[in-house]
């Protein structure tokens, strides 16, 4: 019984540490995930000048995060609420300064001929490469760090107890 | 449709606060008070309807305008680069909506339009039975003669040519009846609008493309078309009425001695033998007179 106690405190840290660095990666996630949105954006515009609502029903989007933004952008912009912070509602992990940049990308969307459109997806996407740099950093530094602590806090208390 | 592109506020007073059924066109210019046509009849729109004292008008923002337009295009601007060089683009419902702003060029070639100061959305109406007084003397026994309608812009033109369809339809005269809807204002968009049962509908074809491709591909009797006027207008009319099929085709022109004063009508003439003139007199749709390859006067309505 003794036993099951410690393996579950361990467990526990470790999950507290898993769910930090879980922080880490969906931000990463989120980024590279809208980078790929951008280039989806730059092709279906240039070659088919598909409907924005469309090449978002389109996406195959992997980060839950990205997902909830556009879903809440598609909402928005029907309710001409798109170009306000509304958008990042359901989402925790974005800073100020990372929601003003995607602000400022989804607030030009649709709103420009093919070749603006095009040029304002290229400087964004360059934008959202040097954001994804930094979580990159971000993960490497503190997402499994993060993990190993909250594994090693466990097994610290569990020696304590034992 | 409208609902989708206008304010909301603006879409409840137009569609609670008067009869929504009359409007012909709504105008919105930006710092300017919204002007709406109804019955033919200008008036300013403000939150309790019709008004005509301008301090009591809803002034449109540029920001309604860019609305307005932004939301027309579905949300995606660069899809309508074309419908934006040529001024229009037409809705879901078959509202057109005229756009002004400024005119980017690029040596002598029309890039795009941008900054967008004015819109006028023109509503279509299904009027029945508008052209009903007009219909006995374009068809007999013989067939369908080739008919043109003049009027003004406004005037019910479009409606007319619609009805008339419609009526052929109903009457079941079952001529294959072809129509090239350049604009997408006679069927609507997605061909909304009623053409009854015997219509095949070619939207978005420019009219020479469309009677060359139109006469080989669906054989029709007749061929009804929008407001012709240039040079390749004229000739594509002239070939459908070489190859025997009838034509019915509207024209801008106030009344007959504007009509005959008109570049092409040369050309033209030989090709029709009835006129059906339109105005506004008592409404969009308001028959003048009818008229034979002649002139003269078949009937007239006062």
């Amino acid at each position: 019984m003794k036993y099951l106690l410690l393996g579950v405190i361990v467990a526990i840290c470790g999950y507290i540490g898993y769910g930090l660095s879980k922080y880490y990666v969906s931000r990463v996630k989120l980024f590279n995930e809208l980078i790929n949105f951008a280039e989806k954006l730059d092709t279906d515009i240039n070659f088919g000048k598909s409907k924005l609502l469309s090449i978002i029903n389109n996406f195959k989007c992997n980060s839950k995060d990205l997902k909830k933004i556009l879903e809440m952008y598609k909402a928005c912009l029907v309710e001409n609420k798109a170009f306000t912070e509304d958008i990042f509602k359901d989402v925790k992990i974005l800073k100020d300064e990372e929601k003003h940049i995607m602000l400022n990308f989804f607030t030009e969307l649709g709103k420009l001929d093919v070749f603006n459109q095009t040029k304002q997806i290229e400087n964004s996407k360059i934008k959202f490469k040097e954001v994804l740099e930094f979580c990159s950093d971000e993960k490497k530094k503190y997402g499994t760090l993060y993990l190993k602590l909250g594994i090693i806090l466990g097994l610290l208390i569990a020696l304590i107890l034992f | 449709m409208l609902k989708d592109v206008l304010d909301e506020n603006i879409y409840n007073i137009i569609t609670t606060k008067f009869n929504y059924g009359y409007l012909n066109e709504i105008r919105l210019r930006v710092d300017k008070p919204i002007v709406v046509f109804v019955k033919g009849q200008a008036y300013f729109l403000g939150n309790n309807g019709l008004v005509t004292a301008e301090e009591n008008a809803i002034i449109a923002s540029k920001q309604m305008v860019e609305d307005v337009i932004f939301r027309a295009s579905e949300f995606s601007i660069y899809s309508i680069n074309e419908e934006l060089k040529r001024g229009y683009i037409v809705l879901k419902g078959g509202e057109r909506l005229g756009i002004c702003g400024t005119l980017v060029c690029e040596k002598g070639d029309i890039k795009t339009l941008n900054n967008f100061t004015s819109i006028n959305i023109r509503i279509p109406h299904e009027i029945k039975n508008c052209s009903l007084d007009a219909f006995s003397f374009l068809v007999d026994s013989e067939g369908m003669k080739n008919t043109l309608i003049i009027s003004p812009p406004g005037a019910g033109k479009t409606t007319f040519i619609r009805d008339f369809v419609n009526q052929l339809s109903i009457r079941n005269l079952s001529y294959n009846v072809l129509i090239i809807d350049e604009r997408g204002e006679i069927a609507g968009d997605n061909n909304e609008l009623s053409t009854g049962k015997f219509a095949d509908v070619l939207s978005f074809s420019d009219k020479h493309n469309g009677f060359m491709q139109g006469i080989r591909a669906m054989n029709p009797h007749i061929i009804v078309t929008d407001e012709i006027g240039g040079e390749e207008d004229i000739k594509a009319v002239k070939y459908a009425g070489n190859c025997g099929v009838k034509i019915l085709a509207t024209i801008h022109a106030g009344n007959l001695e504007e009509l005959k004063a008109k570049d092409g009508w040369n050309d033209l003439k030989s090709t029709f033998e009835r006129y059906v003139v339109l105005s506004k007199r008592n409404g969009p749709g308001t028959i003048e007179g009818v008229y034979n390859e002649n002139f003269s006067r078949l009937a007239v309505w006062r």
